[in-house]
């Protein structure tokens, strides 16, 4: 089942619904759905490869929920949903950000969210999930962490982020021949994890 | 490996220096804000990102009414980023410090990775109180290898070309390792140093600049206790191997410690 | 009962007061007055000048100051005079003076930091117990705060002082120096509205105005020579009103910060401002924000204590007379460096 979720110190009632999906074969009918604005597409797609951690399109998410509700801030995107997509980005290049963090013909792994004011009387929990797991063509998997880890590429983590300088003292200590503790590979991760959200945090700043 | 006889239990010390923060956390509401101290400049509240389940730190940066509102929302927005970029590039680069994760500059607020622990200050006056004076024996201790990772983390952040600017035993911290870590061999500490602060910190180069940040934590160590110079001797020695510059430092710290942070003016 | 003259002379200002000392009564001011040594518009007071200046008026200047005080040459304790810091030429002619005064009517000379000297007659006058002190004056930008017998400085100006910043923006504006170039700019800033964007430096707890001099000589240079400023928002033209409006918002809003910070390291709440800078009112309301926010309140005097004065001379030596301090007159020398954290301040706890 997707995950429905708020997040803390954003209105509870707007929520929420995550899935993750492994061998998708529709990507490309989902991509040209986005790109005519079809209405029942209007989900945030991302390419599960690009993502390392289940904070990072949450942190993205917070940001777009964020700015939609602030109104000196206000959307960059049409709504919520590309929103979360640019929040995704280091840089202010919405188009990019789409290419980058958004779906591909060819993506294969792929974090769908709907964010949804749960106010509205309209509202049904069982529907949005029903219609979410609908317009996937793939298998649903569980929005962890570990699933997430399977399916990143690391060397196009590291371009999009501008990730150069990632772990530069221990790089710096190993060309003067010093020894330097390694590292586990969950500290690797985790490093991993917080250069990507620091560097998202950082879109916003001119 | 340390000796148990003439030493102290290094996990009360920790608990006695900050009981609040080993209390039930999960009877609070950790998502709520709960102002932890409110400084000249900026308020910090213990809060939660994301998740109820991932605590965080909400620096923030309250308006100052005596300041034209033209200058106080420029310089308010400009020490957030500025601060948020100094975070990121630390954390990127390999100096342990909190991890950023969000940053409203409208605001004037970051939120950060929460660290568990006490300050290296509250550390240094428990175990101290506990009578961990005979502090020429540090060798193999856990109080001089604590000694040794202060050493280290300031010539990590020097070496990247960061000055913190508000260097006092206050601003690092001490935070439990993870146990898989702590388990692999004895003799390592369970806790690692983290900087904190950075609000008075900048990019610089300038041996000047890094000189003050030790002559800072210098005073901060000698006003702790008068027999913590020999503590700071073993910051020095460590700072020494792990700077990559570290001769033209001690050079200009040496003349800072003559004339004081201070110049010499004219009236 | 004790009586003293203090002679200040530490630059453009002459200044002779006479003061009594009563124990467990406030100190009385029997005389203090003051001669300025006023240069043309554009144009900086020199040392050389200046110690001409001293030199022609002090003789006068005392002997008003007796006149006026009533007090004899024969119950005066003991002669004080401004040791420094200061302009070397000026400390030296009223040095000389003093030294003068004490031997011909056979009394002890009393050397005064001159900064003690303005913190010590802001204490006494305002009542404040023991605030961080804020001086600002011409030649000096410092935070201090006692502790232990000192007077330590907690943060300054690495650069030039704060009034040396408004005196050199003043000249380049060709505004007068009559009676003081920062008091006319005061009245110029109350006139200007738009915020112009200028450098804002404050490293801890201390702080820098060359920048901004730099800056603002810069800007000014440009508008004299025609070229129009307009405001982005309002498009409306810069005037030189809103140059020493934005001036004084932004230096003295530096100041104010690097004070906040002291107050909250030594955990006080009271401040106290001196130095002929500590005339401007702004600074004062701003700072009298900043204090209340905190929960405690500002203390400041007029310009008959804030700009260099004899009495304040006169008060800080006398209460060093009296732990027993003299300076020989082969000692009573003068000097230009002389810091706020030196002298040790015997009679305070």
């Amino acid at each position: 089942m997707p995950t429905t979720l708020s997040l803390v110190s954003l209105p509870p009632s707007h929520k929420l619904h995550i899935g993750l999906f492994e061998n998708v074969t529709n990507a490309a009918h989902l991509h040209s759905q986005l790109l005519a604005r079809n209405t029942e597409y209007e989900y945030a797609f991302i390419d599960a490869s690009i993502l390392v951690s289940n904070l990072q399109p949450l942190s993205a998410a917070f940001r777009a929920i964020h700015d939609l509700l602030d109104p000196t801030v206000g959307l960059r995107t049409p709504n919520v949903h590309s929103e979360t997509v640019f929040s995704l980005s280091p840089t202010h290049n919405i188009t990019d950000s789409y290419r980058r963090f958004g779906i591909s013909p060819s993506s294969t792994a792929i974090l769908v969210i709907k964010i949804l004011d749960t106010t509205n009387p309209e509202y049904s929990e069982a529907e949005t999930l029903k219609h979410l797991i609908s317009i996937i063509s793939g298998d649903e998997i569980e929005f962890t962490t570990e699933n997430i880890r399977r399916f990143t590429d690391l060397a196009k983590v590291k371009k999009y982020y501008k990730l150069k300088d990632l772990g530069y003292v221990d790089e710096l200590y190993k060309k003067k021949g010093r020894e330097v503790k390694s590292k586990s590979e969950e500290e690797g991760w985790r490093d991993l994890e917080v250069a990507v959200l620091g560097q998202m945090a950082l879109r916003s700043l001119v | 490996m340390y000796d148990r006889d003439h030493t102290y239990e290094f996990e009360n010390i920790i608990k006695m220096s900050n009981p609040q923060l080993f209390g039930n956390t999960a009877s609070s509401k950790p998502f709520e804000r709960i102002l932890l101290k409110q400084g000249a400049e900026a308020h910090v509240y213990k809060s939660a990102y994301l998740l109820p389940t991932l605590p965080c730190l909400i620096k923030a940066r309250p308006s100052k009414t005596y300041r034209h509102t033209i200058l106080d929302v420029r310089l308010t927005k400009h020490r957030c980023i500025s601060e948020a970029r100094l975070l990121n590039r630390c954390r990127l680069m390999g100096v342990p410090c909190p991890a950023l994760y969000f940053v409203d500059d409208k605001q004037g607020e970051i939120t950060m990775e929460w660290i568990e622990g006490p300050s290296v200050r509250d550390f240094l006056n428990s175990a101290l109180e506990l009578g961990v004076e005979d502090t020429n024996e540090l060798d193999n201790t856990k109080l001089g290898k604590l000694m040794e990772d202060i050493g280290r983390i300031i010539a990590k952040l020097h070496n990247i070309e960061v000055v913190h600017g508000d260097l006092t035993t206050s601003n690092l911290m001490l935070r439990k390792l993870e146990q898989e870590t702590a388990d692999e061999c004895e003799a390592l500490p369970e806790y690692d140093v983290v900087l904190i602060d950075f609000g008075l910190g900048q990019v610089s180069a300038s041996d000047e600049d890094k000189a003050v940040d030790l002559y800072v934590l210098e005073r901060a160590f000698l006003s702790t206790h008068p027999k913590a110079s020999a503590l700071f001797r073993r910051i020095i020695e460590s700072y020494t191997d792990n700077s990559v510059s570290p001769a033209v430092v001690l050079r200009r710290l040496q003349e800072v410690r003559l004339r004081g942070r201070k110049k010499s003016m004219i009236g | 009962m004790t009586i003293a003259i203090g002679l200040e002379g530490s630059a453009n200002k002459l200044g002779v007061g006479i003061i009594r000392h009563t124990p467990s009564k406030p100190a009385e001011i029997l005389s203090n007055i003051r001669h300025t040594f006023i240069s043309p518009p554009g144009e900086g007071f020199l040392p050389k000048d200046t110690a001409i200046h001293h030199r022609s008026w002090v003789v006068k200047l005392v002997k008003q100051a007796l006149k006026e005080s009533g007090v004899k040459v024969e119950d005066v304790d003991c002669i004080c005079y401004t040791k420094g810091p200061g302009m070397g030429a000026p400390l030296q002619s009223v040095a000389v003076a003093a030294r003068t005064l004490a031997l011909l009517w056979d009394k002890p000379l009393v050397g005064v930091n001159h900064c003690v000297g303005h913190i010590e007659m802001g204490r006494e006058i305002t009542g404040a117990d023991n605030p961080v002190v804020l001086y600002v004056s011409g030649g000096n930008t410092q935070v201090i705060a006692y502790a232990e017998q000192r007077y330590r400085i907690f943060g300054e100006a690495l650069d030039i002082a704060i009034g040396n910043c408004l005196d050199r923006f003043a000249r380049t504006l060709n505004i007068s120096n009559d009676p003081a170039p920062g008091y006319n700019i005061e009245q110029m800033a109350k006139k200007g509205k738009h915020l112009i964007d200028i450098p804002y430096t404050v490293k801890g707890m201390d702080c820098s105005f060359s920048g901004i001099l730099g800056f603002i000589d810069m800007y000014a240079g440009e508008m004299l020579s025609g070229v129009e400023k307009r405001d982005a928002e309002t498009g409306e033209l810069i005037t030189p009103e809103d140059l020493c409006f934005s001036l004084q918002e932004t230096a003295f809003a530096m100041l104010v910060e690097i004070t906040e910070r002291a107050m909250a390291h030594v955990g006080s709440t009271q401040v106290l401002i001196v130095g002929g800078v500590g005339c401007n009112e702004r600074l004062q309301e701003m700072m009298g924000i900043m204090a209340r926010e905190r929960g405690g309140s500002v203390y400041a005097t007029d310009e008959r204590f804030c700009i260099d004065n004899g009495i304040m001379i006169a008060h800080a030596g006398l209460l060093a007379y009296s732990t027993g301090f003299t300076t020989p007159i082969d000692e009573s020398t003068c000097t230009q460096r002389f810091r706020t954290d030196e002298p040790l301040i015997k009679w305070r706890n």
